[in-house]
């Protein structure tokens, strides 16, 4: 049973041991885990190299939206995050440095194409074939096309349409669907819970007993007929004509029109900008979490985790129990250490260097007070900075403010409400803990029913409210407010707000600090085209070096590109803002989507 | 002279680059969002010099020299890349056609080459040519890179002392006794200009019929499909005439796509469709069978401006007031005639002079009956 919190790796049938081939090597993994995992469990960090410079890449974090890598897999091209282990499955990937590239990587920038003895003819043609030639991309001949007997697209249209299967969105689908509604919930990890499933989320003082509502809220949802769960399927956003959704493990497309939706589809963990910071064993808080406490996989030996705060202390302590030598460092000066004196800090720092091959091996980390620190470790976990995911508000167009020291938040109502029949809840809006994201999830789906007509509801909904604004200002999180009267008056950014990032940790750009993973752009090539054209809005950066347009949409870049700008000329990153995000939210298959209806 | 270049787009860049390059005076941009926003940053990237009228063909033919010559100028790298546009051709209509119009331009030089069905499957194995009757190959035809385009004619003005307004809206166009007296930015009061230039492209008809003035042209939603990267196969533009789907593949390697589908006309959302993406993808499996391998990733929309007989206007009519010109109405083939309209329109708003390649695309030709009937529209 997937959701079930106490099933480890060896505990259930599920979990077979197999055999399967990585670049010849023979390895060991287990039955429908994700490939990535069944890969590092091997000590296989560097699973392949990247577009242009050839740099080795490896697993950031489990999320199949990002397709930051891609392996063959029985001659088929697949995203080993989302790809189960098999029995005799046959992997390959492209672990190979061109020599051209090797001799000419120094040129091989996010702005070389601006080099004006490029514009020679001869040189130019030759420039041409090579990037035609030496790009590390799929070559569609090399491989055998796909075609999954069971493909198909389907139409849903329920009531309520849920993203997310974690705290909010359960609880959102547990009170809708008492109601009578038809309610479909979408998640794209094979479990539910989210958070919930490897991480405690509470107040610090306060715990809640997560089994319990955890298991408690999946049974009454397998209860019910009119309730519909469709795992390991990733909710893709709105078109004009339908919201889409696909099931990578069958096939299947989902035409979705619904009454109702509800955006509860959490955070993204950013990466952190630091030197090297694209190296295999370089990964993301939550898939730290994910591996520890579902997967079994024992992440590493010494960790550098990046960024102090409640969430990383308590990353630390986990780490520790299971046997990790754990540093935490952080690029301000520390004065309130938590609980637990026993996680070594290193603080103040402005510089952080990790080194290594096909993997992190060293840090250096250098202190303000010019004082310099190297670790041996063997993985880093980019703990600084989560922010909600913002795919879907920015696909609808509706506004995305910075809030200092939160992040960029799609602006709502109290009510939930993100526009007439969307709403948002949990980790989406930016709230912190588990009590309001279960809150907000019961407020999201009393405004749904209120939409689709359940007018005797209104007396329910202000209850709630007032006692999620009660919880709120017990909390002290005043920047909902902000949010909510945004809502409502539209906002004016203030242009001048000095703000501090938490997961910068470089002190000027830097040609091995990388924003985008996909196209490999640095820290040096955003800055040569903001001074060269003075472009400080990120639409005008993304046009000038191809951020946000590889294969993860922008998904890990397109926050960091905006606030690293915003650091570096001391600026609001409100002004200078994201840029707009297109449909499909993941990339759809031609195969299937030249299919009929109904096929 | 006071020069207002209404519109950051290619035309409105290029206009104020040629301006400023023949010292015209004190020449402002206005951008209601930032340069490129509008149709220009969201183009299929492609030009060429075969076109069903003889005027669109030397117009395009002169506008793609001047862009190359300008490209060893620009900070950026336009990318130009001559790959070719192949046109598939269904039945023996199409193949008269174009050998026909071949003629036409074989006489300006730019000839192409009918090819038999063998032939595209042997140069172009990855063509499945079922259904086929054969096909047209321009090789003078090709690809740039649109943003850097923009980009290098803005840092060109720019250099030159151009003023860029940008997130800048130009509300109304001020005329007092026939004459333009300047133009209205926001709430503010009027700014004085000698000159208004309106290179607004879809968002045209807003602002000129403020005036009074009524041209024949709407703006046309069209919808782009993009694919996730794979490694450079597609050389040519290749267009299915028959279903009217087009595909070419960038050098970043993502494939680039469309169809003709049915869409509302005039100025609405820029949200896609699935049933567009849908029938794209349906398009090109059936064409290029290797690519229902291949994802797709991403799509936009943005608008073609299309004139009655889908060629574009430039210049001014004299009974308009004094000072307003106007450069827009590209109907899906702006992008590659731009270069040239910047020039030869700033020649005319300097010295008045009409160049014989300009003449045919004056607004007066609605009036006069005087049309350039283009049938080679793509997507
Ligand atoms: C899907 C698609 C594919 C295309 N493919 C090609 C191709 O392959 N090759 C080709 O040559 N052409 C192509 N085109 C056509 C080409 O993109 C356009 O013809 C060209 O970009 C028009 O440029 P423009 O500067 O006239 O207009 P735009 O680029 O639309 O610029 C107009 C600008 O004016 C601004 N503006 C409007 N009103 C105001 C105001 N009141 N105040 C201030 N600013 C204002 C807008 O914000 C906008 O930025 C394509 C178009 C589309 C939609």
């Amino acid at each position: 049973m997937p959701y079930d919190l106490d099933s480890s790796p060896n505990s259930s049938n599920e979990y077979r041991r197999i055999y399967f081939e990585f670049n010849k090597a023979r390895l060991e993994g287990y039955f429908s885990e994700p490939l990535v995992i069944s890969l590092y469990r091997n000590g296989v960090k560097a699973i392949g190299r990247s577009k242009k410079m050839y740099r080795w890449r490896g697993l950031y974090d489990l999320s199949p939206q990002n397709r930051t890598i891609l392996v063959k897999a029985n001659g088929v091209y697949v995203d080993p995050v989302v790809t189960p282990c098999r029995e005799n499955l046959i992997v390959h990937s492209n672990t190979s440095k061109p020599v051209l590239v090797k001799l000419f990587s120094r040129f091989l920038t996010g702005h070389f194409q601006h080099h004006k003895f490029l514009r020679n003819k001869i040189l130019w043609r030759f420039f041409v074939e090579a990037v035609s030639r030496y790009a590390n991309l799929p070559n569609l001949f090399e491989a055998t096309v796909e075609v999954n007997r069971s493909s198909r697209i389907l139409d849903l249209s329920p009531d309520i349409l849920i993203v997310g299967g974690g705290l909010a969105g359960l609880t959102a689908a547990n009170l809708s669907s008492s109601l009578g509604l038809n309610v479909i919930l979408v998640e794209e990890s094979p479990w539910l819970g989210g958070r919930l499933r490897y991480d405690t989320i509470d107040v610090p003082g306060i715990t809640i007993d997560r089994s319990e509502i955890l298991n408690g809220l999946v049974r009454n949802l397998e209860s019910r007929p009119n309730v519909k769960i469709l795992l390991k399927t990733v909710f893709a956003g709105f078109f004009k004509d339908y919201a889409i959704a696909y099931s990578e493990d069958n096939a299947t497309l989902y035409k979705i029109r619904s009454k109702a939706y509800i955006l509860a589809n959490g955070k993204i963990d950013l990466p952190c900008i630091f030197r090297n910071n694209d190296m295999p064993g370089v990964i993301s808080a939550s898939t730290i979490l994910k591996m520890l406490n579902c997967y079994d996989v024992n992440p590493g030996k010494r960790a550098l985790l990046l960024g102090y705060s409640e969430d990383s202390v308590r990353i630390g302590q986990q780490l520790k129990r299971a046997g990790v030598e754990v540093v935490i460092a952080d690029n301000s000066d520390i004065h309130d250490r938590y609980s637990n004196p026993s996680l070594e800090v290193v603080d103040n720092l402005c510089e952080v260097r990790v080194a290594g091959g096909r993997s992190v091996e060293k840090a250096e980390l250098y202190r303000r007070d010019g004082v310099r620190e190297v670790l041996d470790i063997d993985f880093v976990v980019c703990s600084a900075f989560s922010n909600p995911d913002i795919k879907f508000a920015g696909q609808l167009n509706s506004k995305i403010i910075f809030i200092k020291d939160v992040g960029f938040i799609p602006i709502h109502n109290e009510f939930m409400e993100l526009r007439d029949n969307v709403f948002i809840a949990g980790g989406a809006t930016g709230s912190p803990y588990s009590i309001l994201h279960s809150i907000e999830g019961e407020i999201s789906a009393l405004s749904s029913a209120l939409k689709i007509g359940f007018k005797n509801l209104s007396g329910l909904l202000e209850e709630k409210v007032e006692e999620y604004l009660k919880k709120l200002r017990e909390f002290n999180i005043t920047w909902k407010e902000e949010v909510f009267k945004s809502y409502k008056s539209g906002y004016q950014a203030r242009l001048d707000v000095p703000v501090s990032f938490k997961n910068i940790f470089i002190s000027k750009p830097r040609r091995d600090a990388f924003i985008c993973f996909c196209e490999d752009v640095t820290t040096e090539d955003i800055i040569r085209v903001v001074h060269l054209e003075e472009f400080k809005l990120l639409e005008l950066v993304k046009r000038g070096l191809g951020i946000c347009t590889g294969r993860c949409q922008g998904r890990l870049c397109m926050i960091n590109a905006s606030i690293y700008i915003s650091h570096l000329y001391n600026l609001d990153p409100n002004r200078i803002g994201l840029t707009r995000i297109r449909s499909p939210g993941i990339s759809l298959p031609i195969h299937v989507l030249e299919l009929g209806e109904g096929a | 002279m006071k020069i207002a270049v209404v519109g950051g787009g290619i035309s409105g860049l290029s206009i104020a680059y040629n301006l400023a390059l023949r010292k015209a005076g004190e020449i402002h941009v206005y951008e209601k969002n930032w340069i490129t926003y509008g149709s220009s940053t969201r183009s299929g990237s492609r030009f060429r010099v075969h076109f069903w009228s003889e005027e669109n063909s030397r117009f395009a033919m002169e506008s793609i020299k001047r862009l190359e010559k300008l490209a060893k100028k620009m900070d950026w790298n336009p990318i130009i890349n001559r790959t070719g546009y192949l046109w598939l051709l269904s039945s023996e209509q199409e193949i008269e056609i174009f050998k026909k119009s071949n003629e036409m331009w074989r006489k300006l030089g730019v000839g192409g080459v009918l090819l038999t069905t063998e032939e595209v499957r042997e140069r172009y194995p990855y063509i499945n040519v079922d259904g086929l009757a054969g096909a047209f190959f321009g090789p003078q035809d090709g690809s740039f890179h649109h943003d850097y385009v923009c980009f290098g004619y803005y840092s060109l003005a720019k250099s030159l002392g151009v003023v860029f307004h940008q997130k800048t809206e130009v509300k109304d166009i001020v005329v007092s006794g026939g004459k333009v007296e300047g133009i209205k930015v926001g709430d503010e009061g009027l700014e004085k200009f000698d000159v208004v230039v309106l290179a607004t492209g879809a968002w045209t008809n807003i602002i000129i019929e403020k005036t009074g003035i009524k041209l024949p042209v709407e703006p046309l939603k069209k919808e782009v499909c993009l694919t996730e990267p794979c490694r450079y196969f597609i050389k040519p533009l290749v267009i299915d005439l028959a279903s009217s789907a087009y595909v070419t593949q960038t050098l970043k390697g993502e494939i680039l796509g469309s169809i003709d589908y049915p869409l509302p006309q005039g100025l609405g959302d820029l949200e896609t469709e699935l049933g567009f993406v849908k029938a794209w993808a349906r398009a090109v499996a059936k064409r290029i069978p290797i690519l229902r391998n291949c994802r797709i990733m991403r799509t936009w929309a943005g608008y073609y401006m299309m004139s009655i007989d889908n060629s574009h206007i430039m210049g001014r009519d004299p009974e308009w007031p004094e000072g307003l010109y106007v450069a827009y109405g590209y109907s899906g083939h702006g992008f590659m005639m731009a270069p040239l309209v910047g020039e030869l329109l700033a020649e005319n708003i300097l010295t008045g002079r009409v160049d014989e390649l300009m003449k045919p695309f004056l607004p007066t030709r609605f009036k006069e009956d005087k049309l350039i009937p283009e049938k080679l529209v793509i997507g």
